[in-house]
């Protein structure tokens, strides 16, 4: 890499956040001025010249990247931090929830109806959870040219929309899970097996972002399966054999499973 | 020319599109395909190549992927998507209908100017 052009750009990015992004931006630049700068020697032009047109031909950089922009991003990727960490948060509970209902039903059945009222509790909690998370999860965000105002607007109408039927699809899949499971644990009294049915809905949500257009979510897609299948391989395995510790070694497998597709994936992108 | 210049960069993502359509890409040779095309007039700055990249990304009409190159920087590579090509066509019908309405629009009558 031509020494003049890493030190120009690296003068460029001086001061700039350091995010994947802006990281991005500037090994693309790299790549590109090297390219064309080699170029243009190849074409007679003087060491001198050839980086003069190069230098001269970067643009507004900055403007692409700049101070507001990087701060949005950040706080956009904080949020969905955010959202990740309660949708798990919400999950938890949702296991959790049978807790309750087994205990009461166990040691304490007269007062039944407590753990009951308890258990539906934590899932209400739990779904409020999810709609929150799903509520601050930062939407797409683009900032155009200002040549390019009108057909932004026209953008960000459109992907508002996708994004608005995305939400809606979700939120009907969430009511119909939480529906399901109160009617089929209230006729089988199967609390303690019940809570498997948000698991399902988990996936499921997966699958139809999945065939909705939303390619991102093909990790967490493959990562739901394979936890879903892991805990209902521990509950399997631990009923049927009453050996609840050979539970430990599912999901070792499970994590094991995950991180080798995920090296599959990589690898494949590499 | 202002008016080309200014009608470049508002249809540089077709552009892209267009150039991505018959092959995979990286920005530089996108860049020197228009400068070429154009006789040597224009050409585009890093920065507006950037934010059109970006912005087609995120449309999902284009996938990028890292170069493998033997020295230097890596390069960042484009191809186009199902969705880049659906709207490819979509802007070259659009395109099409402007050229005619502008034509139709600054029609003189009387004497030919």
């Amino acid at each position: 890499m031509n020494e003049r052009i890493s030190k120009h750009i690296d003068e460029l990015f001086m001061g700039v956040e350091h995010t994947r992004q802006a990281a991005d931006i500037k090994e693309e630049l790299a790549g590109n001025l090297q390219a064309k700068y080699d170029d243009l020697l190849s074409n007679g032009l003087s060491e001198e010249e050839a980086f003069e047109n190069v230098i001269s031909g970067i643009g507004d950089i900055k403007g692409l990247l700049g101070a507001g922009q990087i701060r949005e991003v950040e706080s956009a990727y904080r949020r969905r931090q955010t959202s990740s960490l309660l949708k798990g948060l919400a999950i938890t509970l949702f296991v959790v929830s049978a807790i309750p209902i087994i205990f009461f039903t166990t040691f304490i059945p007269s007062l039944e109806i407590i753990g009951v009222i308890s258990s539906i509790g934590i899932v209400a909690a739990a779904v409020g959870i999810v709609v929150y998370a799903a509520s601050i999860k930062p939407e797409k965000y683009k900032k155009g040219d200002d040549t390019f105002v009108e057909e932004y607007k026209e953008k960000v109408t459109g992907g508002d929309k996708r994004q608005r039927l995305r939400g809606a699809v979700s939120s009907t899949l969430w009511l119909t899970v939480v529906t399901i499971y109160l009617a089929v644990s209230f006729m089988t009294h199967s609390w303690h097996l019940t809570w498997l049915i948000f698991l399902a809905g988990a996936l499921a949500q997966n699958i139809v972002m999945y065939m909705m257009g939303d390619t991102r979510r093909v990790g967490k897609l493959i990562g739901s399966t394979v936890w879903t299948a892991a805990i209902i391989s521990y509950f399997v395995i631990g009923f049927l054999t009453g050996q609840w510790f050979w539970g430990a070694f599912v999901f070792l497998v499970a994590a094991l499973l995950q991180q080798l597709v995920r090296l599959i994936r990589i690898w494949n992108e590499v | 020319m202002p008016i080309a210049a200014d009608l470049i960069r508002g249809h540089t993502e077709t552009i892209i599109l267009a150039h991505l359509y018959s092959r995979d890409s990286y920005g530089y040779e996108v860049n020197k395909s228009i400068y070429e095309k154009s006789g040597g007039r224009y050409e585009l700055k890093e920065a507006t190549l950037y934010g059109a990249f970006r912005r087609l990304e995120e449309a999902g009409r284009i996938e990028s992927f890292w170069g493998d190159e033997n020295t230097g920087a890596r390069r960042r590579y484009y191809r186009i998507t199902e969705r880049g090509r659906s709207a490819l066509r979509e802007n070259l019908d659009e395109w099409g209908d402007a050229k005619k309405l502008i034509d139709i629009l600054i029609q003189t009558e009387g004497e030919r100017l």
